[in-house]
């Protein structure tokens, strides 16, 4: 199980504006799926407007291994100009 | 193995060789996206909208196609009609509905300059001449231009069909106000209740355009089989791959872009404009079509950076800790949504160690053109009221203001309001060597005032791709997917030769089609150095490694026993012992020893910091006219390892005169019908050369760790700190703090007169 925080706009666009979510995944694939069946459209959406932290770190590989209790922060992507 | 490698052990890092791509640019022989001419190419041109916000009744374009010499014309009827779909727009992400819409409007048109129609003739005069026989039919709306209108209970709504984002409980109604977005961490109320001292502002900024030289412009083929090419100056031509195939619904791989020479793009050149609307044109007259805006076609309809109001209170105790700070900023991001409100909340406090906040942002829509990035999207806007608070309380605690900085300073392993620990940064190390630099303690005359101000921008690695390919003669090409802003090329060549051991020269860099190299995600977001660098650095290392093996399959030894040094194989053991063979041996024998020596590396760039800067300056203040004039600018940076210093030099100090620009010239006039009144360099008044000192470097080479040499972003940290820097300036030359951006001699005299 992992601990996850959708901010804003997801949290309110997928997650009914739940501030953290528990899902069973084994890495981010796993656990965009999961989530993509709590808040229908999220999987589409993630791979154009999501990045991902887990325990902190920015996160691209999302074949990478999480961790049991790993928290994983769902955030804007941005990068600049 | 990922460590930065000793600075002393490099031969090509860090020093200055004249760039590839020099001579073509000084003597005019590169293209850029105007220049380009195709066989039978047709001249477009665009029909805008005079009115900021109109319903569009109906468009004849009758008389137009009947024009002898028009070819095609195209209004936003012949867009295929899209769901709001989400694709990467630039560096982020938004709607490629909105995207095709701010190609042309249908509909509705959002602000003056907003495409209506397009045609395509055999001269520009014909175009033009059409462009007038066409009809269009305006229900003129009533606009909005500013915050407070736009958020009013009975503004006009831009579209029907966006609710706020981020607010409980949902919204039911539609409104301009298209995302709030909050992050923080602590308790920032209770902190400010309990501080020392607390000071509040109320700070607003205008909407900048990122004031390229070169406007936009294409050159769109599409063949009847389908397939299509286009020729065009960008940020990315993978962008414009994706976009124009996302709104015209049609395969990626049957649009080959090709890249031409930029000229300036700060930005603004990281979403599409003309190519869907070049390709429809060419689809319908069989032909190439060429479409080039001009100066005031780039001001009324390409991307400024957003305008703002900055709402904040800072607490700290009496020895200057900050305690708590509050920030509601408002972004004005045009007709569309998308304005920076994101990176502008998580970057407001990012070079601070602040252990209660609050950042709330607002992306509020109105009747201007749709913003677009512009170095360090939201930063400059969301750090300048920050800046001015540390300014503020420093006066009242009586402390220096970068000791001040110093005390609040983010440093390694903080943990920031996004709730990550920092790396490698260098924020400490800027304010220690601004305030040892002799600038910070030269005298000053009367009228005169020096400003600090501090900033950061978190930079992005990413996806990118890179081939070397080693010649039949040992000379060296590189290739990628990243248009040349700022001196890629060089870069790219130094890491190279600095990883195969070889001279500069020996390497050649060429910037692909999109054809002819896998996916590379733009340039921007400061990442090209740093991203495309690392796949550089490891296709010329799968290279290295491939010429050991044909090495030593020639010596029949094992590769172990053959090294990797100075651009040659030696052979370590048996009877070949101390035999070289240089690049050039190996791949003379190449082709019978397996087939050509080349690699490409595909990654997605993980491990990128943020960079920070301190910047000093002086302004004299002329009591009589307001007019401010900057006497002296120092910027000091974290720039990781410098590649080509020359060039990081240079975006410091381009970085810095925009950043000065926003802050005491530039902004968009608007006449009370809502159009842009100042829609050329004449009258949108940018810095030139001949108002600004030159500008000082101070490059802190504070390598990141994650990167083969240390390399970490440096293009867009330098338009941070100018605004506060600058305000802060003239607000110690004047005594009276100033508010609100641009500091123009109207406003400047203005208050110093109310001051009596």
């Amino acid at each position: 199980m992992v601990r996850v925080q959708p901010l804003a706009p997801f949290a309110d666009q997928f997650f009914g504006g739940a501030q953290v979510l528990d899902v069973e995944a084994g890495n981010l694939f796993g656990l965009i799926e999961a989530l993509d069946k709590i808040g229908p459209g999220f999987g589409e959406k993630a791979g154009m407007r999501v990045a991902f932290a887990v325990d902190g770190l920015m996160q691209a590989d999302w074949s990478a291994p999480l961790a049991p209790g790993a928290e994983v922060m769902i955030i804007p992507r941005v990068a600049g100009g | 193995m990922n460590a930065p490698q000793d600075k002393r052990a490099f031969r090509h890092i860090g020093t200055r060789p004249v760039r590839p791509d020099g001579i073509d640019k000084v003597t005019g022989k590169a293209i850029y996206g105007p220049d380009f001419v195709a066989p039978g190419m047709l001249h477009g041109a665009i029909l805008r909208s005079p009115h900021p916000h109109a319903r569009i009744r109906a468009i004849n374009t009758k008389k137009a196609e009947a024009l002898p010499g028009v070819k095609a014309v195209v209004t936003g009827a012949d867009f295929p009609s899209l769901a709001a779909l989400s694709v990467a727009v630039g560096e982020s992400q938004g709607s490629i509905k909105h995207v095709a819409r701010n190609c042309m409007a249908h509909e509705k048109v959002l602000y003056e300059g907003h495409a209506v129609a397009a045609v395509a003739a055999t001269s520009s005069a014909i175009a033009e001449e059409a462009l007038a026989l066409i009809e269009v039919d305006y229900d003129v709306l009533p606009h909005v231009l500013d915050i407070e209108g736009a958020l009013a209970p009975d503004a006009p709504i831009l579209h029907d069909d966006i609710f706020t984002q981020g607010v409980e409980p949902a919204p039911t109604a539609p409104s301009n106000a298209a995302l709030r977005f909050t992050i923080g961490r602590g308790d920032p109320d209770a902190a400010l209740a309990a501080a020392h001292t607390v000071v509040s502002g109320r700070y607003s900024a205008l909407a900048v355009h990122q004031g390229y030289i070169e406007p936009h412009a294409c050159v769109a083929s599409w063949n009847s089989d389908g397939q299509a090419q286009i020729w065009a100056s960008s940020q990315g031509a993978f962008m414009i791959r994706s976009l124009t195939a996302g709104i015209l619904g049609i395969n990626l791989a049957d649009i080959r872009v090709t890249p031409l020479e930029i000229g300036g793009g700060f930005g603004g050149k990281t979403t599409v404009y003309l190519e869907p609307v070049a390709m429809l044109l060419s689809r319908k007259s069989g032909r190439p079509v060429r479409l080039a805006m001009n100066r005031g076609e780039v001001f009324r309809a390409t991307g400024p950076a957003p305008g703002g109001v900055i709402d904040i209170s800072m607490g700290a105790d009496a020895d200057g800790s900050i305690t708590g700070v509050v920030i509601e900023f408002k972004l004005l991001g045009g007709a569309y949504p998308g304005s920076d409100t994101h990176p502008g909340a998580m970057s407001a406090l990012g070079h601070y160690n602040v252990a209660n906040s609050r950042v709330t942002g607002w992306d509020v829509m109105c009747n201007t053109a749709s913003t677009a990035a512009y170095r360090a999207p939201g930063a400059p806007q969301t750090i300048f009221p920050v800046e001015c608070c540390i300014d503020v309380l420093a006066q009242k605690l009586g402390i220096d203001p970068i000791d001040l900085r110093l005390k609040n300073a983010a440093r390694p392993g903080d943990i920031g309001i996004m709730g990550m620990p920092a790396g490698e940064i260098g924020y400490v190390e800027c304010l220690e060597a601004a305030k040892a630099h002799p600038h910070y303690s030269a005298p000053l005359g009367p009228n005169q005032g020096r400003g600090i101000g501090g900033g950061m921008w978190g930079n992005y690695g990413g996806p990118s791709t890179a081939a070397v390919s080693v010649t039949e003669d040992g000379s060296v090409l590189v290739t990628t997917g990243n248009p040349d802003i700022g001196g890629s090329r060089a870069s790219m060549a130094i890491m190279a030769a600095e990883t195969l051991g070889i001279d500069y020269e020996r390497v050649r860099v060429t910037i692909a089609d999109t054809s002819s190299i896998g996916y590379s995600m733009l340039t921007g977001g400061s990442r090209t150095t740093y991203a495309t660098g690392k796949a550089v650095i490891e296709a010329a290392q799968a290279v290295i490694a491939t010429m050991r093996q044909r090495a030593a399959a020639m010596w029949s030894v094992d590769a172990a026993e053959v090294e990797w040094r100075d651009g040659a194989v030696h052979c370590l053991s048996g009877p070949k012992e101390g035999t070289s063979l240089t690049m050039g041996k190996i791949a003379a024998r190449a082709a019978h020893s397996g087939g050509a020596l080349s690699a490409e590396v595909a990654l997605n760039a993980q491990g990128h910091l943020p960079g920070f800067g301190v910047h000093i300056c002086d302004t004299e203040v002329d009591p009589e006219t307001g007019q401010v004039s900057v006497l002296r600018y120092t910027v000091v940076q974290d720039v990781g390892t410098a590649i080509h210093p020359d060039y990081v030099e240079g975006q410091m100090q381009g970085g810095a005169a925009q950043g000065i620009g926003w802050a005491l010239n530039e902004g968009y006039v608007f006449d009370k019908a809502g159009r842009v009144d100042n829609p050329g360099f004449l009258d949108y008044r940018m810095p030139v050369c001949s108002d600004l000192p030159m500008i000082d470097t101070v490059m802190i080479e504070k390598p990141n760790p994650n990167h083969p040499y240390g390399v970490k972003g440096v293009g867009e940290v330098p338009i941070v700190p100018p605004l506060g820097t600058v305000a802060n300036a003239v607000s110690r030359a004047t005594g009276i703090r100033m508010y609100d951006l641009p500091l123009t001699p109207d406003r400047v005299y203005a208050a110093i007169q109310a001051k009596g």
